[in-house]
C-alpha cells in the first residue's frame, strides 16, 4: 500500500536556468528525476564546478539518511506491546464514555441503600420507643 | 495488526517524537479508519490512509513544544536496525519548517507515492520538490553542524 511509483515521473526544465533553477534542479539530479536533456545539461555543469559537485554530494548523503530511516523497522514484539496498549486504550475510552452512566447509577444505588438505613434506624428508634 | 499498524506507527514515531503522543496518535488513527472508510465516497485508498494520518497528526502536533528536550525512548518501539545517528533527525524536526518537514517524512523517509501526497497536501508538483530542497538543505545544515 501507500509505496509503489515512486518519483516514477521525469522532469524537464525548459526555462532558464537561474541559481534558484539550479538548485532545485540538482535536487531533482539526485533523485534521478530528470530528464535525458536536463540530465545531460546538469551533468556537465556538475563535472565543470566543483561546488556543485560538493552540494550534489551533500544531496546525495542527506537522500541516505531519509532513505535509512525509512528502512526502520519495528519489532514484531513491540508490534505486539503496541496492540496491547490500544486494547487498553479502547476499554478506557469506553469507560470515559460511559462514566456520566456511571456515576448516576452508583449514586442511586447509594441513595437507596442510604435511605433503607435511615428507615431502619427510625424504625428502630420508634419501637424502642 | 499488520503492515499498516507498523507502517502508520512509525509515521506517527517520526513525527510526533514523544511517546505519549504517538500512542495516543495510533489510537485515533485506528479507532474509526475501518468505519470511515466504508463511508467515505473517496475511492483512493492511499490518499485516503494518508489524510486520516495527517489528520491524526494534527490533532497531537497542537499539544507539541519541540523546543522542550526531546526524550525519544519509546518502552514499544524497538528498532531492528537503529545504526544512524537519530539525533540529526530530532533536530530536524525542532528546526525544519512544519511544510518542509512533513515533506520530507512523508515523500523521502516513507516514500509514499507522490501522486498521494499531491492530491492530500493540495500543492502543486513545484511545491512539492521545493520543500523537499528546503527539507534537504536543512538536513545538510544539520549534519555540518554536528561535524
Amino acid at each position: 500500500m501507500l509505496q509503489n511509483e515512486v518519483n516514477s515521473k521525469t522532469i524537464s526544465y525548459k526555462r532558464k536556468i537561474t541559481p534558484f533553477v539550479l538548485d532545485n534542479m540538482v535536487v531533482d539530479y539526485c533523485m534521478q528525476r530528470l530528464d535525458q536533456t536536463s540530465h545531460v545539461e546538469i551533468e556537465k555543469r556538475i563535472v565543470s564546478d566543483l561546488n556543485l559537485k560538493k552540494k550534489c554530494a551533500e544531496i546525495e548523503s542527506a537522500l541516505e539518511f531519509c532513505d535509512s530511516l525509512g528502512k526502520l523497522r519495528i519489532t514484531q514484539q513491540s508490534v505486539g506491546e503496541l496492540s496491547e496498549d490500544l486494547g487498553l486504550q479502547k476499554i478506557i475510552a469506553y469507560y470515559k464514555k460511559i462514566r456520566p452512566q456511571l456515576i448516576l447509577a452508583v449514586s442511586l444505588v447509594g441513595s437507596f441503600i442510604l435511605s433503607l438505613l435511615i428507615y431502619k434506624l427510625i424504625k428502630m428508634f420508634l419501637l424502642n420507643e | 495488526m499488520n503492515a499498516e499498524a507498523e507502517f502508520f506507527s512509525r509515521f506517527f514515531a517520526l513525527s510526533l517524537i514523544e511517546e505519549s503522543f504517538v500512542v495516543e496518535a495510533i489510537a485515533n488513527y485506528f479507532k474509526k479508519t475501518d468505519r470511515l472508510l466504508y463511508d467515505s465516497k473517496d475511492k483512493d485508498i492511499d490518499s485516503f490512509h494518508l489524510k486520516r494520518a495527517l489528520k491524526c497528526y494534527q490533532q497531537q502536533r497542537k499539544q507539541l513544544n519541540f523546543n522542550k528536550k526531546i526524550n525519544w525512548e519509546f518502552h514499544f518501539l524497538k528498532w531492528e536496525n537503529m545504526n544512524i545517528d537519530i539525533n540529526q533527525w530530532l533536530q530536524f524536526r525542532r528546526e525544519a519548517r512544519e511544510d518542509d518537514f512533513l515533506a520530507v517524512l512523508i515523500g523521502l523517509v516513507m516514500k509514499i507515492n507522490e501522486r498521494s501526497i499531491l492530491k492530500v497536501l493540495g500543492i502543486t508538483e513545484g511545491t512539492l520538490r521545493q520543500r523537499y530542497s528546503n527539507g534537504l538543505n536543512k538536513l545538510i545544515e544539520i549534519s555540518h553542524a554536528s561535524k
